[in-house]
């Protein structure tokens, strides 16, 4: 998917990174007074999803650019913070939850980065162990070709003791990071799925293949890694496959530099699957055996997914069981089901990832 | 608009322009009876839109009552020939909507005249209100497709077994399904929410499965519920309900098997209700006592002190059921 139009917000018109993105792209910009117009043009498009993957607004984040991760109370949540760089991707997953989450649907780059890097020097000021992460909103990884935004916190986080980043992706543009002195501050991530549902359900994403090769290299420079089975899709045959990937991952990195390793299975808001349906017609995962969650959101009846998940908690255990693995939005019965544990045992989630980051990383509280 | 009293003869009206015709009531009985009884108290409203002969725009019904009276002439109220074709429409709809609520077909019917003469269906709705209806947009819109159904859903709407929700539904289905399942609901009579109900199941099946709904609902597993004699028309509802609830939630509909056998053999009395929590997604169960007196709440107590001894107590609780052990 390839941006063809370009907006910029006449607030931050002026700024030199708007011209520099605009060359980048090789697109001449068009102003709006207010980003509403562009949200108009997005929401009138008969896909608004996908002109909104075309359409790309360099604009201000007003609101505040770290915000927490929106967890809900019935099921654990790590307390991870998410720093706000920019929203929507160009890539085109079906499960993807962003393509309901906002309206309308729309890349947004926030360009107000000096905004940005005074909001990270408020964090660093605080006291505690602080974990960031650019990929929760959008990809983390989409918008090196256009701004190395990466490569400017990798710096940053790097000059402090407390905080780390956590590149999250499923593209591969990495090759500009890393001989970059992160001072292990930053943690690259992937997203992770078996071979079918990359091939059925991702489109525009980077192979398996490349996403453990990339995971390789930048072990290989140093970067400590963590890697995110989200969404686990149940399909026949899926705990087998899954178990593939966990085989062909720990034969590809080592281990010891996994700094932790999520599951989560697929969840969505009901408003999801009438898009699913209309934009991704072949795909079959909103079929699934689904539950209105405690939180509203539609999950796999829980026996299944605990099913799933005791598998690959046990697969993990037995060959990376200093790598700390964990759910993401699950309760108590699914964490003593597939681990033998809960979370309050270990201090809660946020401590548990907490002394991973600081085993890692280097943090000091 | 000024209208003139005339009398007109019957064979100058001409029944089959139905430029303006609103109503879907067909049957005459009691009306033929009437006006032989009472007379023609009101007149229709003709216009003499052909030379040789007049259209009906109000009064279908009481023209042929008195054509099948054998009446020659009757009494009529005429209105100009040179009256725009908008404000004649909008007197056919208010004569009939001031009368009586409109059902959906004559509704459709009505969107459907007067779609022509309004660009957007905001400004057609805004005019339904001078004409004593209260039409919005979304309706206007939804209106619109019910003109777009094939007869055999429009003769379920007639018939009142499809509300505008469902029949709508029905038409986005393949034509065979839509009407298949017209009839299905016409037979089984599902409330409402059981047929959005239904609807849905049947549309993730198909999906999920890359079949026809039409053809699911050919299936054996449905033909012998449809066409089983012994059962009455609420069972069969609840076991078509059943058959598609368990093959679209096969995993599911083992477990809730698993626990309902498991609670049964509790053997609890009906006045202790223990539940799980919906879909077994949390951890909780609950239990629910009703009581009158202080021997019946003791006695209660002794059963639920018994609980924790019994394997099936403990399956329910662990969730570790023979039949779907699998899963855990
Ligand atoms: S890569 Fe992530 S953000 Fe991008 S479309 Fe896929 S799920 Fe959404």
């Amino acid at each position: 998917m390839r941006i063809q139009t370009l907006y910029i917000d006449q607030t931050v018109a002026d700024l030199p990174l708007c011209s520099a993105i605009a060359e980048r792209l090789g697109l001449t910009p068009k102003r709006v007074e207010s980003p509403e117009t562009v949200y108009h043009l997005i929401s009138a498009a008969s896909d608004p999803v996908a002109a909104g993957k075309r359409t790309l607004l360099l604009t201000r984040n007003k609101g505040a650019f770290v915000r927490p991760c929106p967890g809900t109370s019935y099921y654990t949540c790590c307390n991870y913070m998410i720093l706000h760089i920019g929203t929507f991707c160009v890539m085109d997953c079906a499960y993807c939850i962003l393509q309901s989450y906002f309206h309308p649907p729309m890349l947004q780059y926030y360009v107000n980065q000096a905004e940005m890097m005074a909001a990270l020097d408020t964090v660093f000021a605080e006291r505690g162990i602080r974990r960031i992460g650019t990929g929760e909103f959008t990809d983390s990884l989409i918008w090196e070709s256009i701004d190395p935004i990466s490569e400017k916190l990798i710096h940053k986080f790097a000059a402090q003791e407390q905080t780390i980043l956590e590149i999250k992706s499923k593209s591969v543009h990495i090759n500009h990071l890393l001989g970059l002195a992160h001072n292990r501050k930053t943690i690259m991530a992937w997203s992770l799925n078996t071979e079918s549902v990359v091939a059925g359900q991702e489109r525009g994403t980077s192979s398996l293949d490349a996403r453990l090769r990339a995971a390789s290299r930048c072990q290989a420079h140093g970067y400590p890694l963590a890697f995110h089975f989200d969404p686990l899709i149940i399909y026949p045959g899926c705990e087998n496959d899954y178990l593939a990937v966990l085989d062909r991952l720990f034969n590809t990195v080592d281990p010891s530099g996994i700094v932790w390793i999520s599951l989560g299975s697929f969840r969505f808001m009901p408003d999801l699957k009438p898009i699913i349906e209309s934009r991704f017609p072949v795909s079959k995962i909103i079929y699934g055996e689904f539950i209105k969650g405690m939180d509203g959101k539609m999950r796999y009846f829980k026996p299944l997914r605990m099913r799933l998940y005791k598998r690959l908690a046990a697969y993990i255990q037995r060959h990376a069981p200093a790598v700390t693995a964990y759910f993401c939005m699950e309760d108590d019965e699914a964490w003593e089901h597939a681990f033998g544990f809960t979370p309050a045992e270990k201090g809660g989630l946020p401590a548990m990832l907490d002394r991973a980051a600081i085993q890692h990383c280097g943090l000091r509280d | 608009m000024i209208t003139n009293t005339a009398f007109i003869r019957l064979a100058q009206i001409d029944l089959q322009d139905r430029a303006f015709k609103i109503s879907t009531e067909q049957s005459l009985s009691g009306l033929v009876t009437s006006i032989a009884e009472i007379g023609l108290i009101h007149p229709p409203f003709l216009i003499h839109r052909k030379a040789s002969s007049y259209s009906i725009v109000s009064g279908f019904r009481r023209v042929q009552a008195c054509r099948d009276l054998g009446w020659s002439e009757i009494p009529v109220r005429l209105l100009p020939a040179d009256a725009s074709p908008l404000s004649v429409l909008s007197l056919a709809v208010a004569d009939n909507a001031q009368h009586r609520e409109l059902n959906l077909l004559e509704q459709a019917r009505t969107v459907e005249k007067l779609a022509s003469f309004f660009p957007s269906d905001i400004e057609l709705a805004a005019y339904s209100g001078c004409l004593g209806l209260s039409f919005n947009q979304e309706l206007v819109s939804r209106l619109k497709r019910i003109n777009q159904l094939s007869s055999p859903i429009l003769d379920c709407i007639r018939r009142g077994c499809l509300s505008l929700t469902i029949a709508l539904e029905l038409g986005k289905l393949e034509v065979k399904a839509g009407e298949a399942l017209a009839r299905l609901f016409e037979e089984i009579r599902p409330t409402l929410n059981q047929q959005k109900e239904i609807c849905s199941l049947l549309r993730d099946i198909a999906c999920a499965e890359d079949r026809l709904i039409s053809d699911l609902l050919e299936t054996g597993e449905m033909h012998a519920i449809l066409f089983n004699k012994d059962y009455s028309r609420q069972q069969k509802l609840k076991h078509v309900r059943s058959f598609l609830h368990k093959r679209r939630y096969p995993w599911m509909s083992r477990f809730e098997k698993a626990f309902e056998e498991n609670r049964r053999a509790l053997m609890l009395p009906h006045t202790i209700a223990f539940k799980a929590a919906p879909g077994f997604e949390a951890q909780e169960f609950s239990i629910c006592l009703s009581f009158q007196t202080v021997t019946e709440f003791a006695d209660q107590i002794q059963t639920l002190e018994r609980l924790p001894d019994n394997p099936h107590f403990d399956a329910i609780i662990n969730k570790r059921f023979a039949d779907s052990d699998s899963l855990y």
